[in-house]
This record gives structure tokens, C-alpha cells and sequence, in this order.
């Protein structure tokens, strides 16, 4: 019966519940989206480790002046001296920017076959570069390159073509298929051209090679390899600052940033709850101040207090619930938009539509206990005077 | 004859600030079953007032009022409003139907307040609104009735829960003498039919005369003309 009546109650009242909604569907709406959202980009990332592998390290260094740090040899070395590195991938990017009207900018990356390997990455057409290339002027497209730089023609007619790149003439020896984004090492393959990594150190003698990738080898530990791999750089580069890193710690650091960002994004959401709730609570006086006859007739027809107060609570609950289950609905959309629009997988964090519906229930309780309580007070006689 | 209301000196004052007044005192009186009484006074003689003490929704400043034997006084705000639930009916000078709902249930109203079952409530509240003429209005709300139509649904809701006694409070002040008629033989037919007891406030004097007795509220006293 309370239910019921609760209902019509808001309905008769349309815009004004409507109103008092706003807030709440926001809150809720906007906490449960980036919550969902967080966990999609999070899910993503993991995603990408998935696909290149657990077995991945990732090594930044950096020395001052050292000559050692311009030997692609002494990295490519490590795979020989240390049993549980697979595969070594030592690279170096400069930006490149690029003159058309919607100023692409393009990554050049020195590498060699290991980075090939390394991600896996897949030819449409061409070769890849290889240390053997050394220092000559070769080039691997990424996907969309050629769009960028205006080239026409099919990935085969591409090869052989040549480009000019910091003053010289390049020759196109290859043209990759799409490929993910490696946030790992901050790459975007498809915007990228891959040149002998040698050529890219000839350009400028102050550039050092201050990042590899390295795979290790099957049933070994990653960790313990990881700590080998640094063991060896120091070794061999006396004092070089290295920062390794397993694809591991990648991911629970990310998912770190993540859980953080959540905890933030939910203290500002349960703000604007609070502001909801008041919202709600301010409305709900509103009514009980405009239906005091109302609450008049139905004491001097017998009701209790009691049942005035379960009468607007139950109004209060029913109204948040209301605007929690259109904040879901509301974050579920934006979420699988943005996820849409970012070619993420879309899916639903349940724990966060369930929070919400809680949360919003507790709103209704909380926040229309004070009106409720002022309903139930009410002198019937006051009530139904001031005609 | 069994008694349903019982006044024994009763006092009512109102106290604002310094200044307090007594609209009623050393009032004493009594109601029998079936017993159908006019109460006509001036304005702000405290008509409305002894209404509301005889409802238990305001209490007296001394004295006693009990309904069916129980003194209101020793009873919590619940018991109240289960004694006035199961035994008085209220009717206003104003309709005081709820805008929002439809006569079928307004006049639910008080038997679900009660805990009947929907099925049963509607069942009894169309069957009384049938009775008063309102068979094609069930589904109407108050602002689609007319004022005597109105009236009438909030005769059908007092009488509703087949009460002991109903309060009525100037119930044809606002109709035109026409309507006012239909309404109250409507009411007193209904009373007549369920042997209610009813104490009626008026200005109509001539209506006043239709009832077994006549009360004068002057000076805070109730007397018999
Ligand atoms: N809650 C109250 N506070 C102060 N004075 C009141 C209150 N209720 C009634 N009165 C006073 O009591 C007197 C009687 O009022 P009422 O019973 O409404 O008169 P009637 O119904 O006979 O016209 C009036 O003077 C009114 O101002
Ligand atoms: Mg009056």
C-alpha cells in the first residue's frame, strides 16, 4: 500500500521528481561510469600483456656519456651470457613532425630484428630491418604511415619508393600490418617507420640506446631473470643508473593507478551523492509542507505516525532508487560509448552497479528521514486548519 | 441505550505568549447511540475546537472526553487513531478529499488505513457511493466533481467504516441551499439506516431543526434550546 501510493504521489508531482533526480542520476551516474570505465582501460592494458606475453622485460637506462650505451652489441650480447633472456630488443625513437594540415606527428624508431620478434609484429608487404642493415638508410612503415606522408599505391608498390627523412633519402624496404599499441614501451606501431637502429645513433653522437624490451625464456622466473639482466648492465656499464621491470609488476602497477584513480573518482562521485541526498531531502520537505492537509485527513481518518513516516520514506527510498536505477542506466551508456569509441571491450562492472544501487537506497533512507519524521509530527489539527 | 461520547467539565484554552484564552469550559455532555444532535454557535465560539476534543485529535486543557467509554487522555497517539479509525467518521465544511486520488479511493482510504484488503475495501466504498449517487463517479477525482458531489464522497468516506458516531463539521456551509438539502438528506438517510449517532455543526438553522436535539455553544458551555 505504501508503495503504491508512494508511486503516485511522484507521479502527480512529475517535475519536481524529476528535478530532484537530476543529482542523483548524476552522481550515481558518473561514479558507476568512471568506475566502469577505469576498469575497461585497466582490463585493456592487461589485455595487451596478454597478447605480447607475461615473459616480457622492459629496461630503461640511462649513463652519463658513456660510449657503451651506443653498442647495440652489448645489449644483443645479454641473450648469450645469460640463459634466461630469450630475446633482446634494445631501440630508440625521436618524434618526427610531420607538414600536412592535420600535423601528424610520426615516431621514428632504431631497432633491428629483435623487435620484430619482440612484439610479433606481422608484414604486408617487404622485410623488416636487421642489424645486418647497419647504418643504411631503410625504412619499415607502420600501417598508417603512408597515409600520413601522402604515398599512394598498394603496400608492394610502396617498396623501393624512397623518402626523405631528417635530410636524407630513405628507401621503403617494408610495410607492416596493423597492430596494437605497446604501451609497455610507449609505442604506436601503426604511426611509426622502423629504421636500422644504427642509421638513428649516426644522427646525432649524444644518443644513447635508453630503452629495451627483452623476453625471457620459458619456465624461467621472470623476477629472478630481471634482477640477472640489471646485474649484467651495471657490470658492464660501471655506473648506469637501469630501471627493469616485468611485465608483472607493469600490470599490478597499472592496476594500482587504477584502483587509486577509482578510490578518487568515487570520493568526488559520493560528493555529489551528498549533494543528490540533500537534493532529495530538500524536495521531500517541500512536499511534506504542501501536504499537510493530506497528512491531516489521514490522521483524523486513523492513520499513525508510524504509517506517515513509512508513507515518505518509502517515498524518499522509491524516488532514489528511481534515480539510482537511471544513473546506472545512464553510466552503462556513456560507458559503452566510450568504450565504442576507444575500441575498448565493453562490459559491466557489477560491483559497481550494485554499489550504486545500494548507495542510492541508503540516500533515500538517510536523507528522507528528517522530512519523514517532520510528516509524522505533524498536529493533524494544525494540518488541516489555514484554509 | 448505550452512551458513545461523554464531556466532563472539560476546558479548552489556548495559551499564545502572555495572553491565554478559554474557548471552552466546565462543558459537560453526552452522546447516546443513534442520537443525532445540532451543535450552532457564533463564530469562534469553539464549535470546531469541541469537535476536535471529541475526535481525540486535540486534547482538553481539563476535564475528560471519552469515546466509547475509553478516556482519551489515558490512551498513546496509536490507540487514537485506532479508537477514531473503528468508531468516528469525520465530514469538514471543506470536501478534504486527497486532489491526487479518485472517490473510490478516497473513500478506501480509511478502511485500508484500517488494514482491509484492497478487494474488499473497494468493494464496500463503491457499494456506498453507489448509495449516495456517485455509481458514475468512481473513477473521478475531486476536481472533476462538483461541490455537492464532492460533499457527498466525503459523507460516503465517514460513514465508510460504519462508525459509532460521526463528526461533522459545518458539512453544507459551502453549498447553496439546494445542494446543501440533497446532501443532507443523503446523510441523514445513511444515519438513519445504520442507526449512527451524529453531532453536526451548523449555521442553518433550519437544518438544525431536523435533528433530535439542538445545542447552543455560548461562553464556552453547551446549551440545549
Ligand atoms: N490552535 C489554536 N491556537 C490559538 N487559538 C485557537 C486555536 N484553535 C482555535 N483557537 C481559537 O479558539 C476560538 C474558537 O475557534 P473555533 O473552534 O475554530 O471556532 P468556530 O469553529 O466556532 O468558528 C477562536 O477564537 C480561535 O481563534
Ligand atoms: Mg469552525
Amino acid at each position: 500500500m505504501y508503495l503504491t501510493e508512494a508511486a503516485r504521489s511522484l507521479y502527480a508531482t512529475k517535475q519536481r521528481t524529476i528535478l530532484a533526480l537530476v543529482g542523483i542520476v548524476i552522481g550515481i551516474g558518473s561514479v558507476i561510469a568512471l568506475v566502469s570505465i577505469g576498469n575497461i582501460v585497466s582490463e585493456e592494458a592487461a589485455k595487451e600483456f596478454r597478447a605480447l606475453g607475461t615473459d616480457v622485460i622492459t629496461i630503461a637506462m640511462r649513463s652519463p656519456d658513456k660510449e657503451d650505451m651506443r653498442k647495440p652489441r652489448l645489449y644483443r650480447q645479454i641473450a648469450k651470457v645469460l640463459s634466461c633472456v630469450d630475446s633482446i630488443a634494445p631501440h630508440s625513437k625521436i618524434y618526427l613532425d610531420i607538414d600536412n594540415e592535420n600535423e601528424d606527428e610520426l615516431v621514428l624508431i632504431g631497432s633491428d630484428q629483435g623487435f620484430y620478434d619482440f612484439a610479433r609484429f606481422q608484414l604486408s608487404a617487404g622485410r623488416f630491418v636487421n642489424s645486418l642493415d647497419a647504418e643504411r638508410p631503410y625504412a619499415v612503415l607502420g600501417a598508417e604511415v603512408a597515409q600520413v606522408l601522402n604515398l599512394s599505391g598498394t603496400p608492394d608498390q610502396l617498396i623501393g619508393q624512397e623518402i626523405e627523412i631528417k635530410g636524407q633519402m630513405v628507401t621503403i624496404i617494408g610495410v607492416l600490418k596493423p597492430f596494437m599499441p605497446l604501451t609497455a614501451v610507449d609505442i604506436e606501431p601503426d604511426i611509426s617507420l622502423f629504421m636500422p637502429l644504427k642509421w638513428l645513433l649516426a644522427l646525432d653522437s649524444s644518443r644513447q640506446i635508453s630503452s629495451s624490451v627483452a623476453r625471457t625464456q620459458a619456465q624461467t622466473d621472470t623476477a629472478v631473470c630481471a634482477e640477472k639482466v640489471e646485474q649484467y648492465f651495471k657490470r658492464r656499464i660501471p655506473g648506469v643508473q637501469t630501471e627493469v621491470t616485468t611485465a608483472k609488476e607493469l600490470i599490478a602497477n597499472m592496476r594500482k593507478q587504477a584502483d587509486m584513480l577509482s578510490v578518487l573518482l568515487t570520493a568526488i562521485g559520493s560528493i555529489s551523492l551528498v549533494v543528490g541526498g540533500v537534493g532529495i531531502m530538500n524536495i521531500m520537505l517541500v512536499s511534506v509542507s504542501e501536504r499537510k492537509q493530506e497528512i491531516g485527513i489521514r490522521r483524523a481518518l486513523g492513520a499513525k505516525r508510524k504509517d506517515i513516516r513509512y508513507q515518505f520514506l518509502t517515498e524518499s527510498l522509491l524516488l532514489s532508487l528511481l534515480g539510482g536505477f537511471l544513473g546506472v542506466a545512464l553510466s552503462v551508456i556513456t560507458t559503452y560509448y566510450v568504450a565504442q569509441y576507444n575500441a575498448w571491450e565493453f562490459f559491466v562492472s557489477w560491483q559497481a552497479v550494485f554499489f550504486g544501487a545500494g548507495i542510492s537506497a541508503g540516500i533515500g533512507v538517510f536523507f528522507g528521514f528528517i522530512p519523514a519524521h517532520q510528516a509524522a509530527k505533524l498536529d493533524p489539527i494544525q494540518a488541516l486548519r489555514g484554509e | 441505550m448505550s452512551e458513545i461520547l461523554r464531556c466532563q467539565a472539560v476546558e479548552r484554552s489556548f495559551t499564545e505568549g502572555e495572553i491565554s484564552v478559554t474557548v471552552l469550559q466546565q462543558l459537560g455532555f453526552s452522546l447516546q447511540a443513534g442520537e443525532r444532535i445540532a451543535i450552532v454557535g457564533s463564530s469562534g465560539s469553539g464549535k470546531s475546537t469541541l469537535l476536535q476534543l471529541l475526535g481525540g485529535l486535540d486534547s482538553p486543557t481539563q476535564g475528560k472526553v471519552s469515546l466509547m467509554g475509553q478516556d482519551f487522555q489515558g490512551l498513546s497517539q496509536a490507540e487514537r487513531g485506532h479508537l477514531r479509525n473503528r468508531h468516528l467518521g469525520f465530514i469538514y465544511q471543506f470536501h478534504h478529499l486527497l486532489a491526487e486520488f479518485t472517490a473510490l479511493e478516497n473513500v478506501c482510504m480509511p478502511l485500508l488505513i484500517r488494514g482491509d484488503k484492497p478487494a474488499s475495501a473497494e468493494a464496500k466504498a463503491s457499494a456506498l457511493l453507489t448509495e449516495v449517487g456517485l455509481g458514475q463517479r468512481l473513477q473521478h477525482k475531486p476536481g472533476e466533481l462538483s461541490g455537492g458531489e464532492r460533499q457527498r464522497a466525503a459523507v460516503a468516506r465517514a460513514l465508510v467504516t460504519n462508525p459509532a458516531c460521526v463528526l461533522a463539521d459545518e458539512p453544507t456551509g459551502n453549498l447553496d441551499q439546494q445542494t446543501a438539502n440533497q446532501v443532507y438528506d443523503t446523510m441523514l438517510q445513511l444515519n438513519q439506516a445504520n442507526n449512527t449517532s451524529l453531532v453536526m455543526v451548523t449555521h442553518d438553522l433550519k437544518l438544525a431543526e431536523r435533528m433530535d436535539k439542538i445545542y447552543r455553544l455560548e461562553n464556552g458551555r453547551l446549551v440545549q434550546t
